[in-house]
């Protein structure tokens, strides 16, 4: 017969027979004339992983200069890798160096409409531009813009990534990063499974 | 206070540069730590040195004119209204436009 039979698994008629395997294993086939397993399952988790946005509190930014975006709210952080308090980054932590999916935006606008000639966000690693995503609007300057970019990379073990932003504006005035929206303004990453 | 940049773009005028010219070898960065704008990277042409925090100290009241003075543009450009709008006044009666544009300038002064 087939089904369980004591701690074992029996298929009628081929007269195989399993291990009932452990809590999570799947059954998987082994070939013709092998008696198939329970083993680990294929899928698995894509942590460590984060989302992180900037809050109602928006953040003024001047003309012309690259700044840091303080993404000051998670959404969720699995491994507390995103430090929403300080330097506003994430960080590989030991033992998961990987490819990484990285996603970003950003929302900036000017004191009036028609200020926007150009708006950017930037991705840096380790301290260094890497990306770039942005608007150029000089020949009809724009009133807001949301530069978003989305990549993937290998990552290593302390590596640490930030969010930042440029704002041009026809009569260098300064702009504010807003966070109206929950992830208008947001960052996220997540370990992707190999 | 007025910005880093307006003060940098004074010190590159006052040192026959200008911004447009030199705005890809300067990079003004701010990594929102508390300590405001700063030149993250300076590479200006003809080797013109990176100017000292007291260097740009003393541009802010200049700085702060010029700033007041771009709102003020800003204003005028808005009320100057379209530029094909004012061509056909121009082109009905050149006076009266003279004096609608002279007219919104002295409600707007620069500094």
């Amino acid at each position: 017969m087939s089904g369980i039979v004591g701690s074992r698994f029996n298929m009628r008629g081929s007269g195989l027979v399993g291990s009932l395997g452990t809590d999570g294993q799947v059954f998987t086939s082994s070939g013709a004339g092998a008696g198939a397993v329970f083993e680990a399952g294929g899928g698995g988790t894509n942590t460590p992983a984060f989302s992180a946005y900037l809050s109602d509190s928006h953040q003024a930014t001047s003309h012309a200069t690259v700044t840091k975006v303080a993404l000051d709210t998670e959404n969720y952080d699995t491994d507390s890798t995103f430090d929403s308090s300080t330097n506003y980054r994430f960080t590989v932590p030991s033992g998961e160096g990987g490819k990484y999916l990285i996603t970003a935006s950003l929302f900036i606008e000017g004191s009036g409409t028609s200020k926007a000639n150009g708006v950017h966000a930037y991705l840096y690693k380790n301290g260094s531009e890497v990306m770039r995503s942005g608007c150029d609007y000089r020949a009809n300057p724009g009133t807001n813009v949301t530069p978003s970019f989305a990549t993937n990379m290998i990552l290593v073990a302390t590596d640490y990534l930030e969010l930042y932003g440029r704002w041009d504006s026809p009569d260098s005035s300064a702009a504010t990063i807003y966070g109206f929206y929950i992830y208008s303004t947001h960052f996220s990453a997540l370990k992707l499974i190999e | 206070m007025a910005q880093l940049y307006t003060k940098v773009k004074l010190y590159l005028e006052a040192n026959s540069k200008t911004w447009e010219a030199e705005e890809n070898n300067i990079q003004l960065q701010n990594d929102s730590n508390g300590l405001g704008d700063y030149i993250h990277t300076w590479s200006v042409s003809g080797g013109l040195a990176k100017p000292t925090d007291e260097q740009i100290a003393s541009y802010e009241s200049s700085a702060t004119t010029e700033e007041n003075n771009n709102v003020i543009r800003g204003t005028r450009k808005t009320s100057y209204g379209d530029i094909g709008d004012q061509l056909d006044e121009i082109f009905k009666d050149i006076d009266a436009w003279k004096a609608r544009i002279q007219s919104i300038k002295d409600a707007n002064p620069k500094e």
